[in-house]
């Protein structure tokens, strides 16, 4: 093993250790002090609270509309993001008419049209899926942009000097250039994504892991709450850790070190 | 090496120099070239004024000057890139405006596309010029061979040292089989060592493929080792003080560099600058 890959080891069981002492304190405070398990839960009744929604079945209908959610929601966001981003990149006329209305929208606090939303698509799986695409949309679309203004000028003489018409450049170095910002893009989108679809399923619905932490917590079930709380966390890291391994696989010319993507 | 030892120190003065075709037509002619640019606060900068110079076939210019003294405007005229405000700059009797086909272009940084394999990246050109063949791939590695990279063909630029790249570079340069190679200081990011080798490469490339060559450099040495002639530019206006002619024999090598004559030219485009410094502070 090499020098590197043992330090790497031993800085995970550092954290491991971190966490399993911090959850020993949690624990024993609990205990020790006898707080109710309506303010704060112990580790132990949050882990059997979560085996018995799974176990008893209940918490799938909900895992499986919020997946949907998140990752239809992702792929509108992400699609349309791409698509204006590369025409206000690529079409000057359009950057100066369709961008400074984006940048308005932008500003707004995605969560505060989320009402709106419930009243035009309704309680169903539509109005969450909207909220999660327009909150994916701007990320992606501002990567979009500054990955086309990313070029770089000495790679665009050698293209001209070549030979190269604009719609070679465009392929052959422009797109493949955007691309480490727009992973970037993704790769925040995705987790934005999440709480996307959270916030709609806060607003209003009849399923879904928001719904069933809203209903929880109306229950005085804060066990319940905590144990979606790490199934909502476990899908975040997915997410996240997906969008790594296609960056990793599609803009494999950047070593780790240099990647402008969060950590 | 042997034509140097035959040559009596300092007795360099007066013998022919051997790539001085004079009976040849210049290759490339420029005459009264001017380039002004406008910058951001609308003043006009003079990058070039009154440029005149003739090329020939085959031969090797080195072009030398300190930085902010029109060279690489000038490579980028050469090369297409920029248009000159004024003045005649032809290639083949025809005004140059805009990049060629028959003209390759080495800069300063390698400018490889890393999501290419170094054979992509050398095979650039032929790609862009819509030609897949067969007869291309063979070409390019014979190029990469050519340049000790065979092995490297499948690699990517990221897995190659900065020397390794600007070869890559080179080979790309060469791809189309250009009559003119410009380079614009293309080792100035070497280390020194790395440089000195690329310096005896090109020699060995250009004594194997004969091109027209146009070497910018800050480096006076690298310029005289280099050069059938140097064209010594200074700055604001950017303009040609004098062009010398390196009576230096061929082949040369890195000993080439210790001969007195060598020392000779290099002290005399040194007292160009150092003269054009001293006016400088005396204004």
């Amino acid at each position: 093993m090499s020098a590197a890959a043992k330090q790497s080891r031993s800085h995970l069981l550092q954290s491991i250790a971190v966490a399993v002492i911090l959850l020993a304190v949690w624990e024993g405070a609990c205990r020790q002090f006898d707080i109710s398990s309506i303010v704060l839960p112990t580790p132990s009744a949050v882990v059997a609270r979560l085996y018995a929604l799974i176990s008893s079945g209940m918490i799938w209908p909900h895992l499986w509309a919020t997946l949907i959610e998140i990752l239809s929601g992702f792929v509108l966001g992400a699609v349309a993001g791409l698509v204006i981003g590369a025409m206000i990149s690529l079409i000057p006329v359009f950057e100066r008419l369709v961008y400074p209305y984006l940048v308005a929208l932008q500003t707004l606090p995605k969560v505060a049209i989320a009402p709106l939303f419930i009243i035009w698509f309704g309680y169903g799986l539509t109005s969450k899926v909207v909220i999660t695409a327009l909150v994916c949309f701007f990320p992606v679309l501002v990567s979009v942009i500054a990955g086309f203004h990313s070029t770089d000028k000495d790679q665009l003489d050698m293209m001209r000097a070549f030979g190269a018409t604009k719609w070679q450049t465009l392929l052959r170095l422009r797109i493949p250039s955007a691309l480490v910002l727009i992973f970037a893009g993704f790769e925040i989108a995705a987790v934005l994504a999440v709480i996307g679809a959270i916030v709609g399923e806060f607003v209003g619905a009849q399923v879904g892991l928001g719904y069933l932490v809203v209903t929880l917590n109306f229950g005085m079930d804060v066990p319940g709450v905590f144990a979606v709380l790490i199934v909502l966390s476990a899908i975040g890291l997915a997410m996240h850790g997906l969008m790594r391994y296609a960056a990793r696989r599609y803009i494999f010319w950047i070593r780790r070190n240099d990647a402008p993507v969060i950590p | 090496m042997i034509a140097l030892k035959a040559q009596p120190a300092g007795d360099a003065y007066g013998v022919p120099v051997p790539s001085a075709g004079a009976t040849k037509p210049a290759m490339i002619h420029i005459a009264g070239l001017e380039k002004s640019f406008k910058t951001r606060s609308g003043e006009t900068v003079n990058a070039l004024t009154n440029v005149n110079l003739d090329i020939r076939e085959n031969e090797f210019i080195s072009v030398v000057g300190p930085s902010g003294c029109g060279k690489t405007t000038l490579l980028r005229i050469l090369a297409g890139l920029e248009i000159a405000s004024s003045g005649v700059i032809q290639c083949d009797g025809a005004q140059i405006a805009g990049p060629r086909p028959d003209v390759g272009v080495v800069f300063q940084q390698a400018t490889l596309l890393p999501w290419n394999t170094v054979l992509a990246n050398v095979l650039l050109p032929a790609h862009l010029a819509n030609d897949k063949s067969e007869a291309r791939v063979k070409r390019a590695e014979g190029l990469l061979a050519f340049m000790g990279l065979k092995d490297f063909a499948q690699k990517y630029p990221f897995e190659l040292s900065g020397g390794m790249q600007q070869r890559v570079s080179i080979c790309r340069a060469l791809m189309r089989e250009p009559r003119i190679l410009l380079m614009d200081e293309p080792f100035g990011a070497l280390d020194a060592m790395t440089r000195e080798a690329m310096n005896m490469e090109l020699m060995r490339v250009w004594s194997e493929e004969r091109k027209t060559v146009i070497f910018i450099t800050h480096s006076i040495p690298e310029a005289v080792l280099l050069g059938d002639r140097v064209v010594v530019m200074s700055p604001r206006p950017g303009r040609i003080s004098e062009i010398i002619n390196v009576d230096v024999g061929r082949p040369r090598s890195l000993q080439t560099m210790a001969t007195p004559r060598f020392g000779e030219i290099c002290d005399h485009i040194r007292t160009i600058f150092g003269a054009q410094s001293l006016t400088a502070t005396s204004l």
